[in-house]
């Protein structure tokens, strides 16, 4: 299993006025192979949940919180004392919100380099793999490798942050909103580079505010709601929730919202369509069978 | 109060300890200083939270002034102290002591008054008293309004930087960086990725915030006119004359004006 969370809580400011409760006794599986998505409001501690996966946010010890707690990521205990922090950096990988504004160096050779360098790899190994990540982003090795990474577009920096972490050949690879402030075109080179990092890192979680992206990419979704989880679904079920999904302030995939109706207003088809294809077929049948 | 006069008087609070040299003096001050934190009402706890910054540098004075004073007159000092200690070149002897102790009084009060100032008053409202304060060099053709506005802006940026930072550091330690490993030389080096992200995002920020502002038709000083007027009311004279007061009878121990000194023979006494 990649990932064994339970009875996880956290609190920011504990003792003071702004105490906030971001988890709520968090209990979650990720299996080795899911394409683990994660949605929910903001500020329901999407953003908290993933950083504890790779122990930037310690396990919190205080009186009776955490007693019981289990964090297990790629077979490290993250509830230990001194858990060995470079093995959990190297396992795992981890796609900040606007991950662009982690640039710094003179190349994007050297930017993509750096975290494969602080992994003490040897230099030939190192430009294999700045090679192969940025292959993987779908940008071209000769092009960029010797820009500036200040120089490209919004997209392309991102696109190369995203290299910077795969290059490290994470395990497991975690992205929060990875598609966020990018144009829809953007935002679909970015899902379809996705699908094919996939091949090479078995497991990813995904958080993500748009329902259509997660409708797309995801095999197993929690829901999160105040810091806790509402559940974990297939996409297809999740979505088939009308009522819990609109409860927690969320919106249903463009597809699906459109199957709602069109099965409102008379239509014989299963609304948790998900597809455009798949709507598409459903709808066709519907009036080749009259 | 108006902030034009915690201003003034934290200055003339801070020229004032220069002048002290008696314990009696740094005594009736810290309590003068204890009347004041009670009625802002700040709690004591978080006052004192400051001098934690400080500590070491208190302690480290401390000792420096003990081991390499060697008083004056050593026949005196051991007759008067009857203590003395001898080390090499260390020497501990009674005048060491109080010259420390004086320090450390005077450290202290000087870290606790604008302590208060700061907990008291919003950077806005400080920069606002600067800026008033400076006005005579507006005279001079200095651009007083502009500094106010570069200090309150620099001011207001701090949290969002500070935000920014540990952002930053928390996507490179997730790339394998480390910050708390071998040498100072290694650990410099290890905060470049930090700090030319944090550069590059503030420049750009800068950038957007001039532009934000000329698309509001900021143009300076010229006929800006604020929304809160500072005004003087009599507990800003009150306090203004108290420390008038204070500062002057200080200067009288110090100087020995009018023979006052008789005054000091009492206090040591
Ligand atoms: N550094 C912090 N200090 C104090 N409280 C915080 C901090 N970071 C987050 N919180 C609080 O913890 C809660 C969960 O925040 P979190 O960032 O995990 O939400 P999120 O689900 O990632 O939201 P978003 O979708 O906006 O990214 C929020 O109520 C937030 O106010
Ligand atoms: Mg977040």
């Amino acid at each position: 299993m990649a990932v064994e969370i339970k009875d996880l809580s956290y609190v920011y400011n504990p003792g003071s006025p702004f105490e906030t409760r971001a988890l709520d006794n968090v209990t979650l599986n990720v299996d080795d192979g899911d394409f683990f998505g994660i949605i929910g409001h903001t500020g329901s501690g999407k953003s908290t949940l993933i950083s504890h996966l790779n122990a930037l946010t310690r396990v919190q010890k205080k009186k009776k919180l955490n007693a019981s707690a289990v964090l297990r990521v790629c077979g490290i205990d993250l509830t230990a004392k001194k858990p060995d922090l470079k093995s959990v950096r190297e396992k795992v990988g981890m796609v900040f919100q606007y991950p662009e504004y982690q640039l710094f160096a003179d190349t994007v050779r050297q930017d993509v380099a750096f975290g494969p360098k602080n992994l003490k790899l040897g230099e030939e190994e190192i430009n294999k793999r700045v090679r192969e990540a940025l292959a993987l982003v779908g940008l071209d090795y000769a092009e960029v490798s010797e820009r500036s990474p200040f120089d490209l577009s919004g997209g392309q920096k991102r696109r190369v942050a995203i290299a910077g972490v795969i290059a490290m050949r994470p395990e497991l690879l975690i992205l929060d909103e990875p598609t966020a402030g990018l144009d829809p075109r953007g935002k679909k080179e970015i899902l379809a580079l996705l699908h094919s990092i996939k091949r090479t890192c078995p497991t990813i979680i995904m958080v993500s505010h748009n329902m259509d992206e997660v409708a797309a990419c995801c095999n197993k979704v929690a829901v999160m709601s105040g810091g806790k989880i509402a559940g974990v679904f297939p996409p297809k079920e999740l979505f088939a929730r009308r009522e819990l999904i609109s409860s927690l302030g969320l919106e249903l995939p463009t597809v699906t919202e459109l199957a709602f109706e069109l099965a409102e207003s008379g239509l014989d088809i299963d609304p948790s369509a998900l597809g455009e294809e798949e709507l598409t077929e459903a709808i066709a049948a519907q009036f080749r069978n009259k | 109060m108006d902030p034009r006069a915690k201003l003034l008087i934290t200055i003339a609070y801070i020229v004032m300890l220069f002048f002290v040299d008696y314990f009696v003096v740094y005594a009736f001050i810290a309590v003068l200083l204890l009347v004041v934190i009670f009625l802002s009402k700040v709690p004591l706890h978080k006052v004192l939270r400051s001098i934690k910054a400080v500590l070491f540098l208190l302690i480290f004075t401390f000792i420096l002034t003990i081991v390499f004073n060697q008083g004056q007159g050593e026949e005196a000092e051991i007759a008067k102290f009857g203590w003395y200690a001898h080390w090499g070149i260390f020497t501990v002897c009674g005048s060491g002591l109080l010259l420390g102790g004086k320090l450390i009084c005077r450290l202290l009060l000087l870290v606790l008054g604008p302590t208060m100032l700061t907990f008291t008053t919003t950077p806005v409202a400080l920069t606002d008293a600067v800026e008033y304060l400076l006005t005579p060099l507006k005279w001079v053709k200095v651009p007083v309004h502009a500094f106010a506005m570069i200090m309150s802006i620099a001011l207001s940026l701090i949290p969002g930087l500070m935000e920014e930072t540990t952002k930053i550091m928390n996507a490179q330690k997730a790339r394998g960086a480390s910050f708390d490993h071998g040498n100072i030389f290694k650990r410099a080096a290890a905060l470049l990725p930090v700090l030319i992200p944090l550069f590059v995002s503030s420049f750009k920020r800068s950038d957007d915030l001039a532009d934000a502002m000329d698309s509001r038709c900021y143009r300076g000083a010229k006929g800006r006119t604020k929304m809160k007027v500072l005004k003087f009311r009599l507990i800003d004279y009150l306090a203004m004359l108290l420390t008038v007061a204070l500062f002057f009878f200080i200067l009288m121990l110090f100087y020995n004006w009018w023979g006052f000194a008789w005054i000091n023979i009492i206090l040591v006494a």
